[in-house]
C-alpha cells in the first residue's frame, strides 16, 4: 500500500474517532489503474493541497450517512442534507482528515498548503486523476451507523 | 467577569464543539468566520484570549495572526491555533508569528481545556 493511501486510512479512522466518537474501518483500497472509473453521486467534501505534496481528497457521501453525521455531531436529525450544519460537518470532516494526512505526509518531508474544503453535491460528479501518479480508493465501514463511506485520493510528490 | 474567547474559524461545527466544550467555564465564547471579521471583533471585543483556525476564506490564520501581531490593539492577546493544518512548515510559521501554542485538530474536550488553561483562567462557572 503507498504511504499517501495508508496515511488516508489512519487520517479518516482518527478524525471520526476524535471528531464523532464513531469507530471507522477500512474494508478495502485499491491504487493506480484498479481504482473505479465513472461518475460519482452524493455529497462529496473535497480538499486540494499544494506544495511538496500536491493534490486532493475527495469524501463521498449519501444523504442517510451525511445527515447521521450531523445528528450524531449536533444531537438532532436534520431536515435534509441540505442543512447549512450538514454541509458544514461534511467540509470540516474533509478538512480534518487532509490536515491529518498532511501532518503525516510532512513529516516524510512532503509540506504543502491546504485549500479550504469545498462541497459538491450532485448525480454526476466527474473525479479524473488525470496523470497523478498516486490514485488510491478507501472504502469504510461505519458499523454503528450501517453506511459505508468512500474516499478517493490523487497525489503527486516532489522529487 | 467570564473571559471571552474569541473563536476565529469558518466551520460553524467547530464553533459550536468549542462552545460546548466550555460551556461549563467561566467563559463567553465570541466567533469570528474568518480572519478579516476576526481582527475586527478582536479590536472592538479585546478577548482574553484568540483561538485561531489556519485554513479559512477571505483571511488565512497565518495572515491574521501576523496582522493581530502587528496591532497595538492586539498584539498582546494570547493566541492559540487550533488547526487542522498541523504540517511542521505551519507549525513553525505559527510559532515564529507568536502563536503561544497549537492544538490540532481533531481535538478532544480535555485537550482544548488543558491546552487553554495554561493561559487564562478558565474558572467554573457559578451554579
Amino acid at each position: 500500500m503507498h504511504f499517501v493511501c495508508d496515511f488516508t486510512q489512519k487520517a479518516v479512522v482518527a478524525v471520526y474517532d476524535a471528531l464523532l466518537s464513531l469507530k471507522v474501518e477500512p474494508v478495502s483500497h485499491a491504487e493506480g489503474g484498479d481504482i473505479p472509473q465513472g461518475p460519482i453521486s452524493g455529497m462529496v467534501g473535497s480538499v486540494s493541497f499544494a506544495g511538496k505534496i500536491t493534490g486532493a481528497i475527495y469524501m463521498n457521501y449519501n444523504e442517510s450517512l451525511a445527515c447521521k453525521l450531523a445528528e450524531k455531531l449536533i444531537g438532532e436529525k436534520p431536515k435534509s442534507w441540505n442543512e447549512p450544519e450538514v454541509t458544514d460537518l461534511i467540509g470540516e470532516i474533509a478538512n480534518q482528515v487532509s490536515g491529518d494526512m498532511k501532518r503525516r505526509t510532512s513529516e516524510l518531508g512532503y509540506t504543502g498548503l491546504l485549500a479550504p474544503p469545498l462541497i459538491m453535491q450532485g448525480d454526476n460528479i466527474a473525479v479524473d486523476s488525470k496523470d497523478a501518479p498516486i490514485a488510491a480508493y478507501n472504502v469504510f465501514r461505519i458499523p454503528e451507523l450501517n453506511e459505508e463511506l468512500r474516499v478517493r485520493v490523487f497525489a503527486k510528490l516532489e522529487p | 467577569m467570564p473571559k471571552k474567547i474569541l473563536s476565529i474559524d469558518d466551520s460553524r461545527m467547530v464553533h459550536m464543539v468549542v462552545t460546548k466544550t466550555l460551556k461549563p467555564l467561566d467563559v463567553e465564547v465570541l466567533t469570528a468566520v474568518n480572519g478579516q471579521e476576526g481582527i475586527e471583533k478582536a479590536e472592538k471585543e479585546k478577548p482574553d484570549l484568540i483561538l485561531l483556525d489556519a485554513t479559512m476564506p477571505v483571511m488565512d490564520g497565518i495572515e491574521a495572526l501576523a496582522a493581530l501581531k502587528a496591532n497595538p490593539a492586539t498584539k498582546d492577546i494570547p493566541v492559540v491555533m487550533l488547526s487542522a493544518d498541523s504540517g511542521k512548515d505551519n507549525v513553525e510559521r505559527a510559532t515564529q508569528l507568536g502563536a503561544l501554542r497549537f492544538i490540532s485538530k481533531p481535538f478532544t474536550g480535555d485537550a482544548l481545556v488543558a491546552g487553554l488553561s495554561q493561559y487564562i483562567d478558565l474558572g467554573q462557572k457559578a451554579a
